[in-house]
This record gives C-alpha cells, structure tokens and sequence, in this order.
C-alpha cells in the first residue's frame, strides 16, 4: 500500500515536471519568436520608410506639393499613423495625431538637422500605445527629412495568435507524454504480478520445505537452512520442478549460465552438499533429492518415510 | 439712293478684317492641340502624373511590414486604375476618391486619336501605344487584385513588385521615377560602368 502511494506520489511529480518543463518550453519558444517577429517587423518598416523617401525623390526638384502629398496621403494607411515631410526647410506634409503634437516632438527637431542616415526608435502615443518612429533623409534636398509612425499591431496580434498556438501545442505535448508515463507506469505492474505469479512465486513450499524467494531463506519444518547462494539456487531450481527429473545441462544452464568450466562433477558436488544442509536440520531430508541414474536429479514433494517402508 | 450705298473705304476695312481673320485661324491651328482639343493634352498630363503616383505608390508598398499593408496599398493601386465607377473600388477613409480611373481614361484615348489631325502613320502608333499603355495597366489590375485574397507575405510582396514592373512598362522608362534596387544597384556598387551596347 505505501509502496502504491509512493509511486502514485512519484508519478505526479513526475506529471507536475512535464507540464512545467512544457510551460517554460511554451514561453521561451514565444519570447524568442516575438523578438524575431519584431525585430523582422523593424527591419521591414525602416525599408518601408526608405522606400517611400526614396519614391517620392522625382518631386523633390522642383519642388511638387501636390504630388508630395498625394504619396503621403496614399502612405498614410494601415500601419502608418503619421506622417511627416518637409523639405528645404518647407513643411509639406504634417500629419501627427493631436496627442503626439502636444506631446513635443524632440526626435523631429533631431530630424530637422543634418541627417545622413535614418534613425529609428520604439516611442508611444500618449494612449500608451507604442509605436516605430523612423526618420530617413531626402536625398537631393537639404534638410529633407521624412517621418513616419509605425503601429505594430498587426504584428502583436501575430504575436498573440502565436502565444495561444503555443500554449495549445505545449498543454498537447504535456498530455501526450503524461499520457505515455502513464500507460508506461500502468503496463510494467501488470506485467511483473503477471509474471512473478506464474513464473517467480514468492515463495516456493514442497512438503516440510520452503524457500522465501525474497528474503532468500530456507526453512525445513519451519527451521532455517543454512545455504550458500549457489546452493539456494540450486535447491530453489529443483524446488521449482519438483517431482521433475532434471538433467545436469538443464542445471548447469539455469546454475551456472554462461560458465565454460562447470560441469556435472560440479552439479554432483553441489547436490552432495544441499543434501548434507538438509540432513543436518532433519536426518529425513537426505533423501529429498534424489538421484535418478542416467537421467539426473528429482526434488520429490512427498517424503516416503524409508523406515516404514523398510529399505 | 444713297442709303443704299456703302461708306467710302468700308470695302478696304472688310478686306483687313477678313485678312486677319484668316491669319488669326491660321495661327490658332499652328499653336493649338494637334486633337483639336485643348483639355485631351492636360487629361493626358494627368494619366502620366497618376501613373508615377501609382509607380511611387507600389515601390514603396512592395516594403511595406505588413500584408494588411500591402492589400491596403494594392486596393489604392485598384482605386487609381478603376476610378470611382469601377467594380472593386472602395473609396477610401477620409480620402480623396479617384474620379477616372486610368484603364477608362486610357481607353477613351483610341476614339479621341481618329479626330486628330496627324499624318495617319503617328496616329497609328499612338493607337499602338495607348493599347499597350492599356494592355500593362490590365495586367498590374490582374495582380493587384490577387494580392487582396493572397494570404502568404512574400507571396504578396512578390506581386507588388510585378504591379511595379508594369506600371513603369505602362509608363515606357519613365525619367527619375522612383526605381526599386535592381540591376543597376550591383552595378554602380560594383563600380562598374554601364554598358551602352552589346558587343
């Protein structure tokens, strides 16, 4: 019974660990795909932006408002929040949501310097909401610069919608490998009972004798043998096939497998010698085994009391 | 009966008016729209500044982070090639909406070319090149609308930029129109001069 309960406790832990292991796999699997999913969605958006600074060079000289801010206008949508043009010192186009303007801009008058190269950082609107502010230069203009507001929500949505799968994936992995401990900790116990009960009994009795397979102890009208291991296996090999002749391979197999040097003298020593352990707790047990010329050994179950019978 | 008479030096007067008359005509169809319609030039002005807005629009789009970005881009190209009385227009939110599209604009073009006055083999050609303009413009409306039901990003992305190869096919090499790197990228990367012909 503490044995069951001790497996039982054992098996839980073991489940507790798999559905925690799942749980730390899940979210670092996340963690490391969201990154990469942003850091995708960065690079993308500071081409996008270098693009559309790159699109709208034709209109820069001479000077074309209205197409400039027809290319805005056509840019402003979907991820774009706002937009941002000016160009020899000219604002063109100014798009900024109400919030950010009040806000104060300190990256557009960052921007409105001598830009080479673009810039970008992770800002938020003034809901909380974060946002991609990428600035890239105009080319063939100076101080031209175009800003331009990203909104990440459709990645972030990307990224939940990853979250949900992973978490259904690692709760899926976590009951399949419960489930196979499980079947694997269930199957095992039904096979050794199965086995120990027809195979390995626990404890062998033949008449007066009895032989504790576990505690590995002999005892003859219920007073212990003393035996050597070699002896104990030989008695309990015999035991098991009481009333059986047995060859002296068959004893040497299941005695001394896989020995190259035993040999029948070896099985006739050891017989000698059982016999003497079994007669010294009671004079009767010499004849518990006998011999059975040409054939072997033969453990009998019932003892004929030679006396009686006169031989 | 002298009120029948005409006044002394009236017959010179009428003669210099007709004179002039016909010198105004005369120079008026030396100066004036060789279609004989002087708004056909501005429309045609503005097919070309759409089309490069069109060209500005899918460069950019063919970066765009998003495919939610790139339907949206593609729909403003639909918009621009349909106009408001095409089948997959959708005006935009808050927008200016398109009133021609480029593809009616461009067909109309065919019927105007009969009424000008040009020697039959210009006419000719323009016919060949108006029904090309068209012929790119169908195309880039094909692929614009396939990236509406596209679900795959690259997918999209890789339509964008065939929208944008028509579009400047339609516009035949248009002069500093924005280019997506290609070609001459490597090349000027490389340092290496253009080739002007094959050897």
């Amino acid at each position: 019974m503490l044995r069951l309960r001790l497996r039982a406790k054992g098996l839980g832990i073991v489940l507790l660990l798999v559905a925690v292991l799942s749980a730390i796999g899940a979210f670092l699997a996340v963690h490391q795909f969201s990154d990469l999913l942003f850091d995708a969605f960065r690079d993308r958006s500071i081409a996008y932006v270098q693009a559309f600074a790159t699109s709208i060079d034709p209109w820069l000289d001479p000077l074309d408002v209205d197409m400039l801010r027809a290319a805005s206008t056509l840019m402003m949508a979907g991820s774009s929040l706002f937009v941002c043009l000016e160009a020899d010192g000219e604002t063109i186009v100014h798009e900024l949501p109400e919030g950010l303007q009040e806000g104060g801009l300190e990256r557009g008058a960052e921007a409105s310097g001598l830009m080479s190269s673009t810039t970008d950082a992770w800002s938020r609107l003034p809901d909380g909401s974060r946002f991609l502010d990428v600035t890239a230069p105009l080319s063939g203009v100076s101080r031209g610069f175009v800003r331009i507001g990203i909104d990440p929500a459709a990645v972030a949505l990307q990224s939940r919608h990853t979250a949900v799968l992973a978490a259904g994936a690692a709760a899926l992995f976590a009951l399949l490998v419960s489930g196979a401990i499980l079947w694997n900790a269930r199957r095992p116990e039904a096979g050794v009972s199965d086995a120990d009960s027809v195979q390995e009994p626990r404890r062998l009795v033949t008449g007066s004798l009895a032989i504790d397979l576990d505690a590995k102890a002999v005892t003859l009208g219920g007073k212990p043998v003393a035996l050597t291991p070699k002896q104990f296996h030989l008695l309990r090999f015999l035991a098991g096939r009481a009333d059986r002749v047995c060859s002296d391979r068959e004893i040497l197999d299941a005695v001394w497998p896989g020995s190259a040097y035993a040999d029948g003298k070896d099985v006739k020593q050891y017989i000698y010698l059982v016999r003497r352990r079994l007669a010294a707790v009671d004079a009767r047990e010499k004849g518990r085994i006998e011999t059975v010329p040409g054939f072997g050994y033969r453990l009998v179950s019932t003892l004929v009391d030679r006396e009686m019978t006169g031989e | 009966m002298r009120c029948g008479r005409m006044p002394r030096g009236s017959g010179v007067v009428i003669l210099l008016g007709f004179l002039l008359a016909i010198a105004l005509a005369a120079w008026g169809d030396v100066t004036s729209d060789p279609t004989g319609d002087a708004s056909f030039e501005s429309r045609v002005i503005g097919v070309a500044r759409q089309l490069r807005l069109g060209i500005s629009v899918a460069s950019f789009a063919v970066a765009a982070p998003t495919i939610q970005d790139l339907r949206l881009h593609a729909q403003q190209l639909i918009n621009l090639l349909e106009g408001s009385e095409g089948r997959h227009y959708i005006p935009p939110e808050g927008g200016d909406s398109v009133a021609i599209g480029l593809l009616a604009e461009v067909a109309s073009w065919a019927d105007r070319f009969q009424e000008v006055d040009v020697e039959p083999p210009l006419r000719v050609r323009w016919g060949v090149a108006a029904r090309n303009v068209h012929a790119y413009l169908t195309i880039a409306l094909d692929a614009a609308l396939s990236i509406l039901t596209e679900r795959r990003f690259d997918a999209a992305s890789t339509t964008m930029f065939r929208i944008y190869a028509y579009l400047a096919a339609a516009y035949e090499q248009p002069t500093g129109a924005p280019a997506i790197p290609a070609l001459k990228t490597v090349l000027r990367g490389l340092g290496i001069v253009e080739p002007t012909r094959d050897r």
